[in-house]
């Protein structure tokens, strides 16, 4: 066949290029991609700090087709993605690979509505979040009353409010020197996050509570991909999907690692919750919970709680 | 034609828009969204021009720069400078340059307790030029002193800078912070050594007043009290956890209205007046944020830093070459563009770099950060230069680029002793932290 | 005419920046009290972000369009200053227009990227605040920007053509 001209695709993220979702990924992924299309697709890969980095802007600019490749937060902006972020409510989840293959399952039937002008590649959800805190070692629910706490999401900003601690809003990159000064009192991260934005220098005591998880979608603007010849779809298909979600749960344990080294290096004080205590929070928890899929029902979710059922149930078989 | 091409081209564009009186903020925005265009075609550009004015204005860190500007305006109307600098004046007046080399001093010690240049510029401005001016100091010497002393903001810890090199090389924050302390130091030492040998050769630029009597010397030093109240519950509270440097700003704002309104300055003409120059410079600075942010955005996408970058590192030269070369690069680079875009735009690909040639990444931080704040002070595009203008009516450009001289020399000197001797950056932290 | 528009815009976008003002007066004393309040019961004010960020935001785009009306924007001029005044008012002509058009872009393409998140709905993080809100600022700051451009745009043609400098525009 004739030389085929190069096809550039511009793919983008909102975290660090040294993040680890950068350099085991989404680069890996780029460059498989290149390989299997014998150079004939071009990679450009565009991080956190770019033009195209913001985190509240990839679900816009993927669709609005200014990049042709965006992997993003659900979270962001809020409200988007209200059927994905169920998998964010507290006590939900153990582990990343049950998360991630949950969210892969109910996809087709549950989520895909969300994802209008979209060809979605993969879901993925981070290792369940610890509760971190100088000062003050957190072991039961009571514990956490008074203390302000940085929240990651709005899931987690409503279980610290039903559990009467405050939830502190701030950009992650503030984290540490707010800590260090002691205007907050703790935080909510996983491993991967503490050592990604050096908490552990600031931080004293870690409930492992393994409470919730943050979804994240990789997608491609639909018009771009169905543009595409078929054998470069075909080469996307073939390291996306099922293929691509396999291997989140692995990726994310190796993630956490240096953050669980940098909390045993400075000696810090790890409790971990049993299934029993865990289900204990997950019961009180119910009315967060509770207001949540109330909230998105409201919005227009009709079959929140479904979602919600059928998300338990998912999980269960893969943990 | 190649993207990159058109990189290179759109920078002799921007300057020579420049040198015709555009706007600076405007010159960049609209470089970058035409060239933007050319490169990136309509859609881009449409969605980068609807995102970006609201998304350089948004974060929250931002709130800083005009809260501490309200808080430098309120304190203008305070007499709250003017009673530091008697204060200080007494104790020094009587040597050449004592004036500007006090605000060189009291610019460190505001950056110990702020993290950004832009705030610690603002804030210096409003209180030490009026009053180096009403001295006779000459409008160069004294605005750029200012400037300069500005950029200790970033340099002495903490600094925002310093936690998004520290993240993005995944770096201890703490370790850089102590490595930049005695560097700091010296960037003030260095500073307040230019004041002087400038000041010994020419006099006039920073003239000595007649000496002050003891007596009045403490007279003076009473009336400083309310500074030093204000001062002390700003620190005071960061370090004592009431509050973080970020909410300092608004503390600070408030300190110094309530100080204005108890020592009966403060009237319904002078309180408007501090609000209108406010918002001159807040609609000033946030604009070049954006216009910048358009530019940075174009450029980026031409790959122009990239190609520069794999140029240097094919050169095979020595390790120190490149270093100097990188040194060089960010300098030039730093007259167009803000200290940290150049960072983030620049560290994917000189980190990797810099870590194969065997150079320690916590002093490498320090160098860096110090190379790309050099950007803040020199023309035509220093932000530190801009606020200062903004806050000064009668200083033109060519006047504080003038007196910014000195200073950049003296940032040449700090590079280049950082480089000879890395124990200025790497012994403290051995210190405290091994 | 021209000194007429001169002077209501120069009273329109000073109100407008002291309503910017007040949102950043706004911003300090709730700042403030968060700290003040999370000192005494421990709860402080909640969503202070969300509302520092819509103040700020606000303090900076109504502020903008009275910095093009006094020439507050950062410029150089020491070349244009050694001209004579047909030249420099060339110049002032082409740095009017291209504010107008940079102006004119972000007020049509901010318009068209708030319409779209009204259209799905987005809410601040905390609060839960309409983004509009955010975005009305942003708008109005750029629309009366444009509107403060053109009037210059005008003023510096005027100047080019008749050699008669209304506004004084050319500073030597
Ligand atoms: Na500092
Ligand atoms: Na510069």
């Amino acid at each position: 066949p004739a030389l085929a001209e190069t096809i550039e695709l511009k793919l983008s993220h909102f975290l660090p290029a040294s993040h680890p979702t950068h350099t085991d990924f989404l680069e890996p992924w780029a460059k498989e991609l290149e390989e299997q299309t014998n150079g004939q697709v071009k990679v450009t890969i565009f991080p956190a700090g770019s033009a195209f980095g913001h985190v509240a802007k990839q679900y816009d600019q993927v669709r609005a087709g200014v990049v042709d490749i965006a992997h993003g937060l659900t979270g962001f902006p809020r409200g988007r993605l209200p059927r994905t972020l169920i998998m964010d409510l507290p006590f939900l989840t153990k582990s990343a690979d049950a998360a991630s293959r949950a969210l892969w399952d109910l996809y087709p039937e549950y989520l895909a509505e969300e994802y209008d002008g979209l060809k979605v590649l993969a879901l993925h959800a981070h290792n369940p979040g610890l509760i971190h805190t100088r000062d003050k070692q957190v072991k039961t629910m009571a514990d956490l009353e008074g203390l302000r706490l940085r929240t990651p999401s709005l899931a987690t900003s409503m279980m610290l409010e039903q559990l009467n601690a405050t939830p502190v809003g701030l950009p992650p990159t503030q984290v540490y020197e707010n800590l260090q000064k002691g205007v907050i009192d703790g935080n909510l991260f996983p491993y991967d996050g503490v050592h990604g934005f050096k908490l552990a220098e600031v931080l004293d005591y870690h409930l492992d509570a393994k409470a919730y998880t943050t979804s994240f979608y990789f997608v491609m603007n639909e018009k771009k991909y169905n543009a595409l010849p078929e054998d470069i779809r075909a080469a996307i298909d073939a390291i996306s999907g099922d293929t691509l979600v396999a291997k989140f749960g692995p990726w994310w344990n190796k993630w956490d690692e240096p953050g669980i080294a940098d909390v045993k290096a400075k000696g810090n004080s790890v409790l971990t919750l049993s299934d029993s205590e865990r289900a204990e929070w997950r019961t009180a928890l119910q009315p967060t919970t509770e207001k949540y899929l109330k909230s998105i029902e409201e919005s227009g979710v009709a079959n929140a709680r479904e979602i919600y059922e059928a998300a338990v149930k998912t999980i269960a078989k893969y943990e | 034609m190649s993207p990159e091409i058109i990189g290179l081209i759109s920078f002799v564009v921007l300057l020579g828009l420049i040198a015709f009186r555009i706007p600076i903020a405007i010159a960049m925005g609209m470089v970058g969204a035409i060239g933007g265009l050319i490169v990136n075609g309509y859609d881009s550009v449409a969605f980068i021009m609807g995102s970006i004015p609201f998304e350089s204005v948004f974060p929250y860190s931002l709130s800083v720069i005009p809260l501490f500007i309200l808080m430098g305006a309120f304190s203008a109307r305070a007499g709250l400078s003017r009673a530091l600098y008697d204060g200080v004046h007494a104790f020094i007046g009587h040597y050449r340059g004592g004036l500007a080399m006090a605000t060189v001093g009291a610019c460190a010690a505001f950056g110990a307790i702020c993290g950004s240049s832009l705030a610690t510029a603002a804030t210096m401005c409003r209180v030490a030029m009026p009053e180096m001016r009403r001295r006779n100091y000459d409008d160069g010497l004294a605005s750029a002193t200012i400037a300069a002393g500005g950029t200790l903001g970033v340099l002495i810890p903490p600094s925002v800078i310093m936690i998004i090199y520290a993240i993005l090389t995944e770096q201890s924050i703490g370790r850089l912070f102590a490595a930049a302390l005695i560097p700091g130091l010296l960037a003030t030492g260095l500073y307040m050594l230019a004041i002087w040998i400038k000041t010994a050769r020419n006099p006039a630029f920073g003239p000595a007043d007649t000496r002050v009597e003891w007596p009045q010397r403490f007279s003076a030093l009473f009336s400083v009290w309310p500074v030093i109240l204000l001062f002390g519950v700003v620190i005071g509270g960061i370090y004592a956890g009431w509050f973080s440097p970020t909410e300092a700003a608004a503390i600070g704002a408030i300190g110094a209205f309530l100080l204005a309104l108890a020592k009966r300055q403060l009237n319904l003409r002078s309180f408007w007046e501090s609000l209108n120059e406010t918002a001159n410079t807040t609609g000033m600075i946030f604009l070049i944020l954006v216009g910048t942010a358009v530019f940075n955005y174009f450029i980026e996408t031409t790959g122009l830093p990239q190609s520069l970058v794999s140029f240097v590192t094919e050169l095979g030269w020595d390790r120190y070459m490149i270093l100097i070369l990188l040194v060089i690069f960010y300098i030039i680079l730093g007259c167009f563009m803000d200290a940290l875009s150049m960072i983030l735009l620049t560290l994917p690909f000189i980190y990797p770099l810099i870590t194969s040639l065997g150079f320690d990444p916590i002093w490498f931080g320090v160098i860096m950060v110090s190379v790309v704040e050099v950007g803040l002070i020199t023309p035509p595009v220093g932000m530190n230069l801009f606020i200062i203008m903004a806050g000064t009516p009668g200083l033109t450009l060519q006047t504080i680029s003038r007196g910014v001289v000195a200073f950049l020399f003296a940032d040449v000197a700090r590079l280049a002793l950082l480089i000879l001797f890395p124990a200025l950056s790497l012994w403290l932290p051995a210190m405290i932290m091994d | 005419m021209i000194k007429q528009s001169h002077r209501i815009l120069g009273s329109v976008t000073k109100y407008t920046a002291g309503l910017g003002m007040l949102f950043l007066l706004g911003a300090m004393l709730i700042t403030t009290s968060d700290v003040i309040l999370r000192k005494m019961d421990g709860a402080g004010i909640y969503g202070t972000i969300d509302l520092i960020q819509l103040m700020i935001l606000s303090a900076a785009y109504l502020s903008i369009p009275q910095t093009f009306m006094s020439g507050s924007h950062v410029a150089v001029s020491i070349i244009t200053d050694r001209l004579p005044l047909r030249p420099a008012a060339l110049f002032q002509l082409i740095g009017a227009l291209l504010s107008c058009c940079f102006m004119f872009a972000i007020m049509v393409f901010s318009f068209t990227q708030a319409q779209m998140q009204n259209e799905y709905g987005d809410i601040s993080m905390t609060l839960g605040l309409p983004m509009i809100y955010y975005w009305i600022p942003l708008v109005i700051g750029s629309a009366l920007s444009v509107l403060v451009a053109l009037h210059l745009c005008i003023a510096s043609f005027y100047t080019l053509v008749t050699q008669r400098d209304v506004l004084s525009l050319h500073k030597p």
